[in-house]
């Protein structure tokens, strides 16, 4: 129910810089994610966001109105914590209904929309325990069930979902996303997981040392990252360093070495220039075609089963190559070590990557 | 670690098993002996029974003095806990270098005798003393004011003494408090009078009752500061005891007082833990 401009906020505790220059605009009713490795600043954005840290230049908006200053108190986010800060005297129920008894709503309907959002959680009778009569994962979903039951106008949430199993987490991405469109409240959801963020995000945010590396859709993130890093955090494992040949409407001529490539994605960059290629393990197949579009052969290291699939390690004219194949049924290796294999792969599958 | 068979853990524990014994548990052993001989005698030919608890529990004059201990001690207890609230917030707010600093100073009453501290209250409240002569200097009394030697006088210089032991005990419990709930609290829109009241006070419970009762039970037990600060004659339950052994040389009625303040204070104090438990457990629940 609000947008939230982030400009050019900074922070450094000490001498550390945790957060350099980072700004970002959020539209009304959107979800963010924001991925990054551990340290790298998400719980020091979200905490100058929520007003319990002071950044020490840059300014926080809300619908355009300077918040900066604002107390937390008085911004009307909603916050779930990294390590959740249950209130351990309160029961669950008294715990999900404190926004609204902050807010003054009267005791019966404070009960009431709390077991709503504890339901939501599908925690509808905890109500009455404790928090420490609770394990990990329900204790995050209590704190999820308390910052969104006064209907915040932005919500942060610190990696909520961290110690759920895959199929509660699926469900309750599902509930999430459900929740934050229809009621319009602008998201920013912190994880490790690249997965988690595909699935749900409008925008994903790619954090790096304290800067805002990348923002875009999950679409542009995954198909076109723009650094290393953000390639790498978007499970890129191979990567070549490659110059620009030529570019036309259908794609981008590189060289990689001595191999030849080519790229769908159109490069917005002169010829000659030094760029980085990234290839997904998945994209690289086993060919029986001797001469592939692009490709390489090279002798087989490694193979390892990992139930679905079969991960194969390659030593290749252009480097060390992964590419993942299918298992199926069969279990036979698809090559074994020694062997020598031509790989081959599509070019919509060459990323380039402009900042190597 | 070296592991002990039970024989050794014994033989290593007996020392102080003994030393405890001997010092503490025989004295009040002894002491509850005493109590039953008669009045003025030191023998046990002179055995009273109860005819001392009933004589004395029966006598207005000592009643009132009993009375006047239970409310001196639960008014200075009440005081200490009001006064230690901000300081002990502050402290715990306090940047962490300045913390040192100030709880030597905090416990510097404790660094003084208490003879020594009290006899400063005498010099502050006396009729020569510097409120009086400050008041009358500016013209606000004529006559200096008989602060000295009341209740008053007795009421602050044991609140002064006492106060460490309960800031100590809430900077303790506020100390173990996740700043992150707080945190969390504002964000739910809490100002801070009632993060202090809903989140900060019933997490800091053990505290107050830890502190509180060390607080009323040594208030209770205290002679020095009646002896020095209060009201002339007998004041305190501790001073009459006092008058009995050493002036009247009556160990019969002065162990029978001590033991009845023994019992009220330990009463006093189990009832109090009783009722402040079952709050205390849910706010302290933490995994
Ligand atoms: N109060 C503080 N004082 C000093 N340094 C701090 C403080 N809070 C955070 N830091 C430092 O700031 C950096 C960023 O911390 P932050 O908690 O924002 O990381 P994060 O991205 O949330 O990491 P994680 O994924 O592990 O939670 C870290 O190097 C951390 O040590
Ligand atoms: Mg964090």
């Amino acid at each position: 129910m609000a947008s939230l401009s982030i400009r050019s906020v900074s922070k450094a505790f000490g001498a550390n810089k945790v957060l350099d220059d980072v700004s970002a605009e959020i539209g009304t009713g959107a979800f963010v994610t924001l991925l990054g490795p551990s340290g790298c600043g998400k719980t020091t954005l979200l905490r100058i966001i929520a007003g319990l840290v002071e950044a020490d230049g840059g300014e926080i908006l809300m619908d355009d109105t300077n918040v900066t200053r604002l107390e937390a108190r008085r911004r009307g986010i909603g916050m779930v914590f990294q390590s959740h800060a249950l209130f351990p005297h309160m029961t669950v129920l008294e715990n999900v209904g404190f926004g609204l008894r902050m807010r003054g709503v009267p005791r019966q309907e404070r009960d009431r929309l709390a077991s709503e959002a504890l339901a939501l959680v599908h925690l509808r009778d905890f109500g009455r325990r404790y928090p420490q009569q609770l394990s990990g994962g329900q204790q995050q979903r209590v704190a999820i069930a308390r910052a969104v039951v006064f209907k915040p106008r932005v919500l942060l949430m610190d990696e909520p979902f961290g110690a759920l199993d895959r199929k509660l987490r699926e469900a309750l991405q599902i509930e999430l996303r459900r929740m934050t469109r229809e009621l319009g409240i602008t998201t920013i959801f912190v994880t490790h997981d690249q997965g988690e963020a595909l699935i749900l995000s409008d925008r994903i945010a790619l954090m790096q040392a304290g800067r805002l590396v990348q923002i875009g859709t999950p679409a542009e993130v995954f198909r076109q990252p723009q650094t290393r890093f953000a390639a790498e955090f978007m499970g890129v494992e191979n990567f070549f360093a490659a110059q620009i040949l030529g570019s036309d409407a259908d794609g981008t001529a590189l060289a990689c070495g001595a191999a030849r490539l080519l790229s769908r994605v159109q490069a917005k960059l002169p010829a000659g220039g030094g760029i980085a290629v990234g290839i997904r393990a998945e994209d690289i197949a086993l060919s029986d075609d001797a001469h592939p579009v692009n490709g390489t052969s090279g002798e087989v290291r490694d193979v390892v089963y990992h139930g679905n699939t079969w991960t194969i390690s390659v030593s290749s004219a252009m480097g060390e190559i992964v590419c993942t194949t299918q298992a199926g049924a069969a279990a036979n290796p698809p090559a074994n070590p020694g062997e020598t294999v031509q790989l081959a792969w599509r070019p919509d599958a060459v990323l380039v990557i402009p900042d190597p | 670690m070296a592991r002990f068979s039970r024989i050794e853990l014994a033989a290593l524990i007996a020392p102080g098993v003994l030393i405890v014994t001997l010092l503490l548990l025989a004295p009040a052993i002894n002491l509850l002996r005493f109590s039953f001989y008669a009045a003025g005698s030191t023998e046990i030919e002179g055995d009273a029974g109860f005819g001392n608890y009933a004589a004395l529990l029966s006598d207005p004059y000592i009643l009132r003095i009993i009375g006047k201990t239970l409310l001196i001690s639960l008014a200075v207890t009440f005081l200490c806990l009001v006064i230690s609230l901000p300081i002990s917030n502050f402290v715990w707010r306090a940047p962490s270098r300045w913390k040192t600093g100030l709880m030597i100073l905090i416990l510097s009453p404790l660094l003084v005798s208490v003879v020594v501290s009290s006899f400063g209250w005498v010099v502050l409240l006396g009729t020569k003393g510097l409120i009086n002569n400050l008041l009358i200097g500016l013209g606000i009394i004529g006559a200096p004011l008989p602060l000295l030697y009341s209740d008053l006088s007795l009421i602050l210089g044991l609140t002064h003494v006492l106060l460490p032991f309960m800031i100590l005990s809430l900077v303790a419990v506020l100390e173990k408090i996740d700043p992150l709930l707080m945190e969390a609290a504002a964000t739910l829109g809490a100002p801070s009078h009632r993060i202090w009241w809903h989140v900060q006070l019933p997490l800091a419970l053990p505290g107050i009752g830890a502190g509180t009762t060390i607080v009323f039970a040594l208030a209770m037990s205290s002679y020095v500061t009646p002896a020095v600060l209060g009201p002339n004659g007998p004041n305190f339950i501790t001073t009459l005891i006092y008058q009995y052994f050493v002036n009247l040389y009556d160990w019969g009625n002065g162990a029978t007082l001590s033991v009845v303040l023994l019992i009220i204070s330990t009463a006093v104090v189990a009832l109090y833990t009783t009722l402040l438990s079952r709050r205390i457990l849910r706010s302290t629940r933490m995994s």
